[in-house]
């Protein structure tokens, strides 16, 4: 597992949640927390992979990492973002 | 068989076939069950049981359909999504061979997914029978993820698993393919670059297009 670090900057926010294939996508599994500068941040162990997540912002607006790329895949209409975590696969 | 006996046996027909029925199906995962309607769980259930028995990992799938849930879409839609994810388990395994680990089949599901073709996963296991394809699998994906045409993902993946690539050095060649599209090289121009330098360090990155070399 590689420790990993989500951020988002949304000054305006009240919360925000990260969900992902590595957390079952539980909007309560992975909050944020507000930094400086109205950023958020969360870091979590995530397995070495391709995977792909999003953000929940104050519970019902999901919102893209701007700092990656979208998945191509249908992602149920609400795009999700994709990070690539390096690593050796645990066999 | 005397009027009694009767009533008992056709009493006790349903209990023994609840029985059977509870012993041979496991139970749903507890996942799906909290966070799924019943009817829906029940669906999507038939569909992991069903791929684990050919073999593929079936957590991909359970968490596919909680992703659906998070995102209130329509059941038809979850079981859908589900029963595709399971199609391109199958074909990565199928193409990556029986040996393929978990976390390659998983890899390779989403390599199809994003459009590499069979053919590329076949041949990627020829270049690597032995060693783990996860991180070359990975690596395609986001690639194509990121524009690269989808020939141009394969052929740099291919070759740079036929030249005996290390994983870190593919991971470190799709960073920098990622850096040269964010400074406006484009993906496919990127990756060739990118791929002639493999092994020799720190290249340059390659021009911006229109900016002076």
């Amino acid at each position: 597992m590689r420790l990993v670090q989500f951020v988002l900057t949304a000054p305006k926010a009240s919360r925000v949640a990260v969900v992902g294939d590595f957390n079952d996508w539980d909007p309560s599994a992975t909050p944020l927390a507000r930094s400086d500068g109205g950023s958020w941040i969360a870091a979590i162990p995530v397995s070495p992979g391709r995977h792909v997540y999003a953000f929940i912002v104050d519970g019902d607006r999901w919102v893209s990492d701007p700092a990656s790329p979208l998945a191509p895949e249908d992602d149920f209409g609400i795009r999700n973002s994709v990070i690539v975590v390096g690593g050796q696969e645990s066999t | 068989m005397s009027r009694i006996a009767r009533a008992v046996a056709l009493l006790a027909l349903p209990a023994l076939a609840w029985l059977a029925t509870a012993v041979s199906a496991a139970p749903i995962d507890k996942r799906l069950a909290e966070r799924l309607d019943p009817a829906t769980a029940e669906e999507v259930w038939k569909v992991v049981e069903a791929a684990g028995a050919q073999g593929v990992p079936t957590d991909p799938l359970i968490v596919t359909a909680l992703e659906g849930a998070s995102k209130h879409a329509r059941p038809e839609r979850i079981v859908a999504a589900v029963r595709e994810r399971s199609a391109a388990l199958l074909a990565a395994k199928e193409a990556l061979g029986p040996e393929s680990t978990a976390g390659e089949i998983t890899a390779g599901a989403g390599a199809l997914m994003s459009g590499v073709p069979r053919d590329t996963l076949v041949r990627l296991r020829q270049e690597r029978p032995r060693g783990s394809l996860l991180v070359p699998l990975v690596v395609l994906a986001d690639l194509v993820t990121r524009q690269v045409p989808v020939g141009t993902a394969s052929m740099a993946v291919l070759h740079a698993s036929r030249i005996g690539t290390h994983d870190a050095d593919l991971l470190r060649l799709r960073s920098r393919v990622e850096g040269d599209i964010r400074r406006g090289v484009s993906p496919a121009a990127a990756t060739i670059a990118r791929l002639q330098t493999l092994g020799l360090g720190d290249a340059p990155a390659p021009p911006v297009r229109g900016s002076p070399r």
